[in-house]
């Protein structure tokens, strides 16, 4: 890439005239403007600015930006509603998210074990950030995975017995009980001894991931974290747990939204290219507007959890989206695999998984980042609907009537996180293009 | 156009087992539909609201803060619905027409050689690609805000006050008794771009504009077209044009959203442009100008309208956001509509239908533009 820039300078060094003036007058223009716009930005930003002190402060004549307000209203900005004792959880929440993201960027994690494991963590965080009885029944529903997962049951048997216990988990009532939990998890890690043969150190790392996550629950559970109703879940956590969620639950829906466009049996293809046309072509807040308003009504009254239906709407309009994406990378790939394939005797469901997907993703990894990005800034919108996102709580700290009239350093400090995050995820996309190899450039 | 597959497998047959399943599929969907429309129909009656559009008629009562067209609180709920419809594509066009202007020069200053203007218009379009476009609309909803009270409005040319109640410029207004007003030359100037673009000849546009310019300088001879100044008068700006606050801030945010996203786009296509065209154009003494006007940017083209016709579209679905800093678009009156009238249903089956709509127009008229200028091979 810089060969190429490099060699394209000085070739058009070389050969256009008058090039050196035009460059010199052009960088001088573009120097002045740069330097009158940040000049006094740097100035109100930094020299003048008041860093801590009341509003007061803040008010004298000839002080700059009153970051003071940022610092004091910082806790509010992030976390929102959640109450203040509480707030180390939303604070763990997002350390084991970042911690998670950073791991997951390095080669030796993309394998299939990493997704496990990201499941495992979200239930954790799911656990952390809710309390009550959750800890204790995602613990149960972790140790029945964990010994569904490595029993020697195969196939059908294994997900009947694995979605049978997640059930009877889910409907367990009665005081949580440490040893029963424990003996489950317990159990779910000698039956890895006894599990199927296969590369020993994926096992070994999910059989840690499985004990990590259940050792985590119990934990909680015997902690007794209070139950912090979803209506508090607000500020940079919930913009997080949105977009993971809705990235994470778009991904099954998104690929066979993507299958079924491409199958050539009418009814499915129809069905498939309704859906995708008619969710890109309506602005989000109009779903949004569906979900808030039109849900209950269609339910007759009742309704179900706002931040659920919130969720759901967001991880349809997602997932269409992202089935476009999968759709061009889907094209992408030669006819002669699915036809090798095919020569090789793999059904439907086997080749896609073993053969085509691998490729499509490496392929459409920038395109899905690029979505990636522009779902976090989108998450915004909620706030139109009555979620308490972090740009509403940004907004609301700036209506306390002892900093009056103070709006734009809370501004700076909105824009600041977004494009921190967006920022650091472009550049991840770049690197990760780079180490694929692929010029997949859009 | 192949035949089409109603075999589940590969091997192509088409066996009982193949029928018998897409007949359940289709049977469930069916069912499904009617489980629903059943439920919807109950929920909706114990709601009290009936399915049907005559809620249009009722009179609308709520105000609607700017419109091209005349509109009252007395109108119905269906006018009211129009005249949001026309301020959504007041803002998508102006919107549009913005985002093009910014967003190709800076998508060309990103391939520049000069080091200076590639920083510069890459901090440009990471700062604005990198910062949600709601936050950016809360931003210039700030700023317009921040104008200086009418009293001490900004004149930057005269005649033109810019201030906190918006941008007051003069305008031209006709005599009604002429058989043409401001409608029928917006149309006709339409049709002229139309033709011109269908028959590749920009110089249709241009006599269409001279013989404006000299039908308007005919009018304000006779005495039939009479120059409109703003001026201050008292408590306000009198005469003249205004455009509103919101319109200012809407559309300078999303033409600014789109243009990075714009310039992007533009980038990536000139840097398909092989690099033997800038040496061929060279050789036959082109300056860089007309290198890249006459050129690179056609070829370009060719790459770039498909993206385009996305980035347009979203420009369109980002005008919902108006909503958010009260600009009185399609989803306000829809919003208002919902809220007043009680018939949810109805009203968002008409929203998602008139974006839809909207989408399909701007996606056709691409999509035959991007067929025009493909290259004509075998």
């Amino acid at each position: 890439m810089t060969g190429h820039a490099s060699s394209r300078r000085s070739f058009i060094r070389d050969t256009l005239p008058g090039y050196l003036l035009w460059n010199n007058l052009i960088t001088l223009a573009t120097v002045s403007i740069a330097a009158l716009v940040l000049v006094p930005f740097a100035r109100w930003a930094l020299v003048d600015a008041v860093w801590t002190g009341t509003a007061e402060d803040c008010r004298t004549p000839g002080a700059g930006a009153c970051w003071a307000f940022v610092g004091e209203k910082m806790r509010f900005m992030i976390f929102g509603f959640y109450p203040s004792a509480e707030q180390w959880r939303p604070l763990l929440v997002m350390v084991l998210f970042a911690i998670a993201t950073v791991t997951s960027c390095f080669r030796p994690f993309w394998r299939h074990e990493t997704v496990i494991a990201w499941l495992l963590l979200l239930a954790v965080m799911f656990a952390v950030m809710i309390g009550g009885e959750w800890p204790y029944r995602l613990a149960l529903l972790v140790g029945f995975c964990a010994i569904a997962f490595f029993s020697p049951l195969r196939g059908t048997a294994r997900i009947a017995v694995s979605g049978a216990a997640a059930l009877a988990a889910f409907h367990l009532n009665g005081s949580p009980s440490l040893p029963m939990t424990g003996a489950l998890v317990a159990a779910g890690a000698v039956l890895m001894l006894a599990g199927r043969p296969g590369n020993v150190g994926s096992l070994r790392l999910l059989a840690a991931a499985f004990l990590l996550a259940g050792g985590a629950l119990v934990a909680m559970a015997s902690a007794g974290l209070s139950y912090q109703r979803t209506e508090t879940w607000s500020g940079l956590p919930l913009t997080i747990w949105l977009a993971t969620i809705g990235m994470g639950g778009a991904f099954p829906l998104a690929v066979l939204l993507a299958l079924g466009r491409r199958s050539q049996i009418l009814l499915v293809r129809v069905l498939c290219t309704g859906i995708i046309e008619i969710v890109r072509g309506v602005p989000l807040i109009t779903l949004l507007f569906m979900a808030a308003f039109l849900l209950p009504i269609l339910l007759d009254g009742e309704t179900f959890n706002k931040l659920i239906r919130i969720q759901l709407i967001l991880i349809l309009f997602i997932a269409c989206y992202l089935a476009e994406i999968i759709r061009g990378g889907l094209q992408a790939i030669p006819p002669g695999q699915y036809e090798a394939a095919s020569a090789l005797g793999l059904r439907f469901w086997p080749q896609m998984l073993t053969v085509v997907f691998p490729q499509v993703f490496r392929i459409t990894i920038p395109s899905i980042i690029n979505l990636t990005i522009n779902i976090f800034k989108d998450t915004s919108l909620v706030l139109i609907v009555g979620l308490f996102d972090f740009l509403q709580a940004v907004r609301s700290s700036m209506t306390d009537a002892a900093w009056l009239g103070i709006s734009t350093e809370g501004y700076v400090f909105a824009a600041l996180t977004y494009f921190v995050f967006c920022f650091c995820a472009s550049r991840l996309s770049i690197g990760i293009e780079r180490k694929l190899g692929e010029r997949y450039s859009h | 156009m192949t035949l089409m597959k109603f075999s589940l497998s590969n091997a192509g047959a088409l066996m009982r087992r193949d029928v018998v399943l897409q007949l359940l599929a289709l049977a469930g969907i069916v069912a499904l539909g009617f489980w629903l429309m059943r439920a919807t129909g109950q929920g909706l009656g114990n709601a009290g609201i009936s399915l049907d559009f005559g809620f249009l008629r009722s009179t609308a009562n709520f105000p609607i803060s700017e419109s091209l067209i005349a509109y009252s609180p007395s109108d119905s709920y269906g006018w009211a619905l129009v005249v949001g419809l026309i301020n959504t594509a007041k803002v998508a066009v102006v919107g549009i027409v913005i985002m093009t202007l910014i967003g190709v020069p800076v998508g060309i200053m990103r391939c520049s050689p000069n080091r200076a203007l590639t920083l510069f218009s890459q901090c440009y379009v990471e700062i604005i690609r990198n910062t949600p476009l709601l936050l950016q609309l809360f931003v210039w909803t700030a700023v317009v805000r921040s104008l200086p009270p009418v009293r001490q409005a900004l004149t930057p040319l005269p005649d033109i006050y810019l201030s906190q109640r918006g941008l007051n410029v003069p305008t031209l207004v006709l005599d009604p008794a002429l058989p043409v007003g401001w409608g029928g030359i917006a149309a006709i100037l339409a049709g002229a771009c139309a033709l011109a673009i269908y028959r590749r000849r920009a110089s249709i546009l241009g006599w269409s504009a001279v013989v404006l310019v000299v039908a308007l300088a005919a009018g304000l001879t006779t005495g039939d077209v009479t120059p409109s100044i703003p001026e201050l008068k008292g408590f306000g700006i009198g005469g003249g044009g205004s455009i509103s606050p919101e319109f200012i801030a809407l559309t300078m945010g999303l033409s600014i959203y789109g243009s990075a996203a714009l310039a992007e786009t533009v980038r990536s296509g000139i840097r398909s442009v092989e690099k033997g065209q800038w040496e061929a154009a060279r050789s036959v003494s082109l300056s860089t100008f007309q290198t890249i006007w006459l050129i690179v940017m056609p070829q370009t083209l060719r790459v770039v309208i498909p993206p385009t016709t996305s980035l347009y579209m979203n420009l369109i679905k980002n005008s919902s956001l108006a909503v958010a800093i009260g600009y009185p678009d399609i989803v306000y009156a829809a919003n208002t509509t919902m809220n007043q009238s009680g018939q949810i249903v109805q009203v968002i089956l008409l929203l998602m239908a008139t974006y839809l709509i909207m989408n399909m127009m701007v996606s056709v008229f691409m999509n035959w533009y991007n067929h025009r200028v493909q290259l004509v091979t075998r």
